[in-house]
């Protein structure tokens, strides 16, 4: 990549931020991740800051009981009832390490909070991203560049542009949970929240990195934007659904999964650093392909 | 099909192209001279369109060939900022400022912020922009969003400047700034513009071509291609007999008398079988001969233009 298609990289995806935000798909995005964000944190805040939770002992325990079926299910897609037997009778020793990890060694509610985001996120980010490219297209708009910039570089420096959005929603988020979570239930010191909610943030960029990515890609691949937000989160949604549901026919089609981070994106929180580390990476390489494949449809595409 | 010489900026050869089962182009070849400007005139869904989209890289190329700026095929890296385009009803970001929108543009051709500062506002200056240059696109009107894309066009310093129909929908004072820009572009760029306004291009282009239903129908330097139609109109005091019509028609360069009896009057169209300088002379032996004849001319125009020759070659049809 040379330095001036690095400049145009960085021109698209500056004018992408600014341009999403100027147009309402962005702010659209800000309000509605925040306000579900914020929603979710205080779901499982809400209980403590009331006083409901007279046992914290308790509601750690059942907390990590919690954490640990949902991570057995992620883990070992198995049924419900079967990973709740094994978890309970001790069989799941990893998994119950991991729940353990999550609630009582790290502040617990960020964990939690965490957990939610990674389910919730993937559904979110289309909102913010699924505008890159069919607005443009449907418009026209695209003529006036195309004679001055190259396509890679602008789907490139678009998705840049979308997973900047992203991010900033991101960080904005974690904090005001980790400021909050400080301010009103003072369990937990500012070392112990920063330090976890900088793994959680760094864990939720890199599994936003394929779902903007794959929101680009469903963008360049039609020309109107609600079509493109529509697909972008049945994709999203649907192969999780397919895959759960179609792996009790047959167990190997449980790996449909794979198609998107949905089989691994737990592991970001991982005890294992090296864990979270290969989860990471596999998302990159998750966000890698469906960019390249998002360049590949633009180049190709009439316009 | 153009075999006058000098250097070549376009080179369209056997280009064929198709949406779904219908042909937008059959089979088109152009070449097109430097620091010319080249009129490419055709009905509606003639393919100028179609064409430009080729030539700017809009769409790929199905069948055919398309060489830019010294052998580049459309869309090459090299010919990023040399070659520009008014396309046709290509809309503005809607909410970005139209200055920040060209600020932009010219950004991506390399140059700093603050030189594309200035060439943006220069180019809105040129389009007469320059007071709603803070608003942003959802403001501006069909004939503003016409003018601003040829703003856009003519922003930096491009080598091939496409403009399609680029004074439909303005108002006669825009519609003479935009001409005077586009002979003003011909010092540094060669221009391909397409127009149904056959007058207004007959008075800026060099060369032309005739575009109908996806083919090349005539094509080379303006006067070449009216000469094929030029005819003289004389309009006279009262019917003329048949032996002065016949007096006319046997002049040297004349190739065909038709007369018509009007209410008061009688008209007679004369086809002048000659390029522009030798129909001048044509032109002067029938008017010694009207005066010769004492015959009663009361009007005398230059039937041969641009319009007649596109109206013929196409068989007087409209777009479809």
């Amino acid at each position: 990549m040379t330095a001036p298609q690095i400049r145009q990289v960085l021109l698209h995806a500056g004018h992408n931020l600014r341009h999403s935000m100027r147009s309402g798909n962005g702010v659209t995005f800000v309000v509605f991740s925040t306000f579900v964000g914020l929603g979710l944190a205080n779901l499982l805040l809400e209980p403590l800051e009331l006083g409901l939770i007279e046992d914290l002992e308790e509601f750690q325990k059942n907390l990590a009981r919690g954490i640990g079926m949902a991570l057995a299910m992620a883990s070992l897609r198995g049924p419900a009832s079967t990973l709740g037997q094994l978890f309970d009778q001790g069989q799941l020793i990893d998994i119950s390490q991991w729940a353990q990890f999550l609630v009582v060694q790290q502040p617990m509610i960020l964990s939690a909070t965490f957990l939610l985001f990674g389910l919730v996120m993937p559904l979110l980010i289309p909102l913010g991203s699924f505008a890159t490219i069919a607005v443009d297209a449907e418009s026209g708009a695209f003529r006036h560049l195309l004679t001055r910039t190259r396509r890679w570089t602008l789907v490139f420096g678009r998705f840049l542009g979308a997973l900047l959005l992203t991010a900033l929603v991101l960080c904005a988020l974690v904090a005001t949970v980790v400021i909050y979570i400080r301010v009103q239930i003072p369990i937990y010191t500012w070392e112990a929240l920063i330090s976890w909610g900088g793994r959680g943030l760094l864990a939720l960029l890199a599994l936003s990195i394929p779902y903007v990515a794959l929101s680009v890609l469903v963008s360049a691949s039609v020309k109107s934007p609600r079509t493109a937000l529509l697909a972008s989160v049945i994709v999203v949604a649907g192969v999780p659904l397919i895959a759960f549901s179609a792996q009790n026919a047959w167990e190997p089609l449980g790996k449909l999964l794979y198609l998107l981070p949905w089989a691994y994106s737990h592991q970001l929180l991982h005890p294992d650093l090296a864990n979270g580390v290969l989860a990471a990476l596999a998302c990159f390489g998750h966000g890698v392909v469906f960019l390249l494949a998002a360049i590949w449809v633009f180049e190709r595409r009439d316009l | 099909m153009n075999n006058s010489g000098g250097e070549r900026v376009l080179r369209v050869s056997g280009l064929c192209h198709r949406y779904g089962d219908r042909f937008a182009l059959g089979g088109v070849d152009l070449e097109v001279p430097r620091n010319s400007i080249f009129g490419l005139v055709g009905p509606n869904g003639a393919g100028k369109t179609t064409l430009f989209s080729l030539i700017a890289g809009y769409i790929g190329v199905q069948e055919g060939t398309i060489e830019v700026l010294g052998g580049h095929r459309p869309g090459h890296p090299s010919l990023l900022g040399r070659v520009s385009i008014l396309p046709q009803d290509a809309a503005f970001e809607r909410n970005v400022t139209i200055f920040d929108q060209l600020v932009f543009m010219r950004q991506l051709d390399g140059i700093n912020r603050l030189a594309a500062r200035k060439e943006a506002a220069a180019a809105l200056c040129a389009v007469d922009l320059e007071e709603i240059s803070a608003r942003g696109a959802v403001v501006l009107s069909h004939g503003m969003v016409k003018r601003l894309g040829v703003a856009q066009a003519i922003l930096g310093q491009p080598e091939l400047v496409l403009l399609d129909e680029p004074t439909s929908g303005l108002d006669p004072a825009n519609a003479r700034r935009v001409r005077d820009l586009i002979r003003g572009l011909k010092s540094r760029a060669t221009v391909i513009v397409s127009s149904h306004n056959l007058l207004e291009l007959e008075g800026i282009v060099d060369e032309v071509a005739i575009i109908d239903h996806g083919r090349i129908l005539a094509c080379g330097h303006i006067d070449e291609v009216t000469r094929l139609d030029r005819r003289l109109v004389l309009r006279f005091g009262r019917d003329l007999t048949a032996d002065e019509v016949q007096i006319l028609s046997v002049i040297e360069g004349v190739e065909g008398v038709e007369a018509d009896d009007l209410e008061e009057c009688g008209e007679v169209t004369i086809a002048l079988a000659a390029s522009v300088g030798e129909s001048a002379a044509t032109v002067q032996r029938i008017l010694r001969s009207v005066v010769d004849e004492e015959l009663p001319l009361r009007e005398m125009r230059e039937g041969s233009s641009l319009e007649d020759a596109f109206l013929r070659i196409t068989g007087g049809k409209g777009g479809s």
